[in-house]
């Protein structure tokens, strides 16, 4: 994208305030545990409904995204409890850093690595997604049951601990999606009667009783966990040590951001599994991986690079199949008609100019997140010297207003209750938490496209298996499946990374 | 302190009581949508309560209720009370729900106030399809069951019911025609643009870019006269099939709403629908505005509730009949997928019970009774949450939670009352979320 496209506009004021107030709303809503980036941009949306250019409208919403999955590091730096679900990776080793008075360390460095991130997202955005367009029309049911398999398949590489338990984790999740009304056949699944679980169980709620809710429990359950990391004198990092630090980790962030954005672009799966998935990969690919947990510095960059790329990586099958990457995603599809944009494969050929328009605010929203995310850091460093028990009440309180206004619903605040217990049980039983959540996102599109492939195949299952883009997404699955082993026998020198 | 309460006895009966001394309306209008913001709804919605709160003079509030195919919000809707402070935006599904078993509710428990819309069903097809007019379309189907693929909705839904009607009008089995199940029109356009599938049934508008280029043809559409829009495109009827098949929104009330109230927004809504504004609007979101008054709209809304009874019956689909119904599918069904999963789940918890070694850590039951207190706790709050309200209940909480871990009582009221005041600015207030409220507050 040349600069003759950029459009300068952008930069005007009228455009920058709005911008900038919905960053702050993202931080404050990012940092918030409870309050998850689905909520802030389902809030900002009808907020931009009143605004009557639409460049500002998506500058607002495209910063509340990214603003809000960089700020739940914060929290989950500081205090153990992910801001927003896509920070839940954040709670191991950016935490130990911070009982260590490393905070303001590492939450700069995320900071840093989210923009980074970000940027990286966005590039692929803009240089892929007109070429995916041209293939668009290619994909069908049959591709998108392989791109769910690839998915799932993540499931493996999130499972922190034992492989076979999160498979079972991830069976468990695949089992809960299929509650509600069975979009294929019309029929009612283990819904007994309820009509609030017709529409499946929503994974928001479900998330906020996991990674938030279950950690105040946890302190309920054991006092002893309240360490007062915030007590800890704070060590204040100095720029150029900061960027030292990135550079020294520089291709961890490059590839931490590639996986970020195609993990994003996946349908379904979102910064969230982004997150666990670079954690996960980072571990396995680390010298010294047995550090993780304990205090690594992979451990920090990884998943933070990884979650701000999948935001723009989402973006990707949202513009050119109309598909969205993530639940943030879906919000906006929904409501891009209001600003005149029709996505789908012919996106590029019917409005060039507003691709371009996109892309720059895609772009500054990267600097702008510099800016406001270190204002963010001041703010929480505040906060967070509260006593323990009132912020416990604090994210009790916007937990419950979380899962409620996903859909204006007391049901989904009692099923984060159970997901909450659910959580600490699993935690107990050594059983890692993403694969459950990749099976309850990645459920639907699963059983969905392979049904409805076999309806339009009558049955055969060829077309599963010969269809070009089927062949080349098994062959990367096959890929995927041998990699470790191939990567041991190259670096043989080097002790093969064992899963603890 | 008897008398303290009976004063505040006093003053909440007062308040209740001053709701019916004013003139409607005299305090915040709900608009319960059940569908998910930003769809095609919602943005109906909220521009009918952008433009009542001008007409009216007090705000006007879209709730977005969703879930079960809007069984929930129409439920909620319908089961508020009958003060015209709680509009409902009715859609299609009104009209198929109870058929479907989905519901109880139907159209006579609400009373209707507006139409809005009404978007007929059509048959898309691609450019270079073989079929130039519905009669060689029927009679390949005809000719060759099962053959063809058509795709627009999911499974029951509107467009899939809309077809169904049609080839029962037009004298073939439902199943003569396999239907792909979609998440909607767009992605079905998608697919039929790819060359996946041979027909889309959808409504016009939701396929005017790719008619206008070129790229798709309607071949015929189910309203009862030609579009203004369109006017190149043949009705059904005119080509011979009976029949017609429409999707509509429209605003209503629940049943028993008094009279009067029912006239003034219908005349406020009368004058909203027939404005440039909502000309503007309904164009740019590609719904074609079909405007009627409370008493047309109620007679359309039995007529539809006796069409699609009879589509529903006679094609047999219905939630709990509907695998048993219609084609002979190539569906591994509904319970292929919970089976397995369940089969795996199990499989695996059973090698790691057997493999699992016996060293059960020591002093976890003091921890599992606080855990049973803290999920205790928190499910009595979620009990009395919609009976006593939000704030009333969530401050019990916070003090509760502060003092369980061992926070002062002073902390605790300060920071309790702070943290509801910064909700109650935030969300309601600002965003306009609405918290359960209840007897109290």
């Amino acid at each position: 994208m040349g600069d003759a496209s950029f459009n300068w506009g952008l930069l005007h004021w009228s455009v920058l305030l709005p911008w900038l107030l919905a960053m702050a709303f993202g931080i404050f809503v990012g940092a918030t545990p409870g309050l998850t980036a689905t909520m802030a941009v389902a809030l900002i949306v009808p907020i931009t409904f009143y605004i009557p250019d639409p460049n500002t409208s998506l500058a607002m919403i495209l910063g509340v995204s990214f603003t809000a999955i960089f700020a739940g590091d914060l929290p989950a730096t500081y205090l153990r409890i992910p801001g927003t679900p896509a920070s839940a990776a954040a709670t191991l080793d950016s935490h130990q850093f911070a009982k260590q008075g490393r905070g303001r360390e590492v939450v700069l460095l995320d900071l840093i690595c989210s923009c980074l991130g970000g940027l990286f997202s966005v590039q692929a955005l803009i240089w892929i997604a007109p070429q995916l367009a041209r293939w668009g029309l290619k994909f069908s049911n049959y591709e998108y049951f392989w791109l769910a398999i690839l998915g799932l398949s993540m499931s493996a590489v999130v499972s922190i601990g034992a492989v076979s338990k999160g498979l079972i984790a991830a069976a468990i999740g695949l089992l809960l999606a299929t509650v509600g009304i069975d979009t294929v056949s019309g029929q009612q699944r283990f819904t007994f009667g309820n009509e609030e679980l017709m529409d499946g169980i929503n994974f928001i709620p479900v998330m906020i009783g996991l990674f938030g809710l279950s950690e105040v429990l946890r302190n309920i359950v054991q006092p002893q966990t309240f360490e007062k990391a915030a007590k800890v004198v704070e060590q204040i990092p100095s720029a150029v040590k900061l960027w030292l630090t990135v550079w020294k980790h520089k291709f961890l962030v490059l590839r931490s951001s590639v996986l970020g954005t195609l993990v994003g672009a996946l349908p379904g799966a979102g910064a969230d599994i982004a997150a666990w998935a670079a954690y996960g990969l980072a571990q396995r690919t680390s010298k010294e991986g047995e550090k993780f947990g304990k205090g690594a510095m992979e451990g920090v960059i990884a998943p933070t690079s990884a979650n701000n790329a999948a935001v723009g990586g989402a973006w990707i099958p949202a513009l050119v199949f109309g598909i969205p990457g993530d639940a943030v995603t879906a919000i906006v599809l929904g409501a891009m008609i209001m600003y005149d944009i029709k996505p789908g494969p012919l996106i590029f050929q019917e409005s060039p100019q507003k691709m371009h328009d996109l892309f720059s605010i895609a772009l500054i929203t990267q600097f702008l997140l510099l800016i406001c995310g270190w204002i963010g850091i001041r703010a929480f460093g505040a906060i967070i010297k509260l006593p323990r028990p009132i912020i416990m009440a604090a994210v009790v309180v916007f937990s419950v207003v979380g899962a409620y206004a996903v859909r204006n619903s007391v049901f989904d605040v009692w099923l984060m209750l159970i997901f909450a217990i659910v959580g600490l049980l699993f935690e107990r039983m050594a059983v890692p938490l993403p694969p459950l959540i990749l099976g309850l996102i990645l459920g639907p599109m699963l059983e969905e496209n392979l049904r409805t492939g076999l309806i339009k195949s009558s049955g055969d299952w060829t077309p599963f298996f010969v269809r070009p883009v089927c062949v080349t997404l098994i062959a990367i699955l096959a890929l995927g499946a041998i990699a470790p082993w191939l990567l041991n026998r190259i670096f043989s020198s080097r002790p093969p990374a064992k899963a603890p | 302190m008897e008398r303290f309460f009976i004063t505040l006895v006093a003053v909440f009966a007062l308040v209740g009581c001053d709701r019916s001394e004013k003139p409607y309306p005299s305090q915040a209008i709900t608009i319960v949508c059940p569908w998910g913001a930003g769809g095609g709804s919602d943005r109906l919605s909220r521009f009918m309560a952008d433009h009542l709160q001008m007409k009216l003079g007090q705000p006007v509030v879209v709730v977005n209720k969703t879930g079960g195919s809007g069984a929930v919000g129409f439920s909620a809707g319908a089961n508020a009370p009958a003060d015209g402070y709680t509009i409902t935006m009715a859609t299609f599904e009104l009209s198929t729900m109870h058929w479907l078993g989905i519901s109880k509710l139907d159209h006579q428990n609400f009373t209707p106030l507006v139409q809005l819309n009404a978007d007929a069903a059509a048959i898309i097809l691609p450019k270079n399809s073989p079929y130039k007019t519905l009669d060689e379309f029927l009679k390949f189907v005809r000719e060759n069951p099962g053959k063809l693929r058509m795709s627009g909705t999911a499974k029951g839904a509107a467009w899939d019911l809309a077809r169904m009607g049609f080839l029962m009008a037009a004298g073939l089995p439902v199943d003569s025609v396999v239907w792909v199940p979609a998440k909607g029109a767009a992605p079905a356009i998608v697919e039929l643009l790819g060359g996946h599938i041979d027909a889309v049934c959808c409504s016009v508008p939701e396929a005017m870019t790719q008619i206008e280029s070129g790229e798709l043809r309607a071949l015929a559409v189910m309203s009862p006269e030609r579009l203004k829009d369109f006017p190149n495109i043949p009705t059904v009827r005119e080509l011979g099939v009976d029949w017609e098949a429409v999707g509509y929104r429209g605003l209503a009330l629940p049943d028993d709403a008094p009279e009067e109230i029912v006239k003034e927004l219908e005349s406020a809504c009368m004058e909203i629908a027939h404005s440039e504004a909502f000309a503007t609007f309904m164009k740019k979101n590609g719904f074609a505005p079909e405007v009627k008054g409370a008493a047309a709209f109620g007679d359309f809304l039995k007529a539809q509730d006796e069409q699609w009874h009879k589509v529903i019956v006679g094609a047999n689909v219905g939630a709990t009949s509907i695998s048993g119904g219609g084609t002979k599918s190539h569906d591994p069904g509904p319970w292929a997928m919970p089976t397995a999963t369940a089969v795996f789940v199990v499989a695996g918890c059973a090698y790691h019970l057997a493999r699992r070694k016996t060293s059960s850590a020591q002093g976890e039951k003091g921890r599992d009774i606080l855990l049973l207190a803290g999920a205790g706790i928190f499910a009595v709050y979620l009990l009395l949450l919609p009976v006593l309200g939000f704030f009333t209940m969530t401050a019990v909480l916070c003090v509760v939670v502060i003092r369980f871990l061992r926070g002062g009582w002073r902390p605790a009221l300060v920071s309790t009352v702070l943290i509801l005041a910064s909700v109650y600015l935030l969300f309601v207030k600002l965003f306009r979320v609405p918290l359960p409220t209840g007897m109290l507050f």
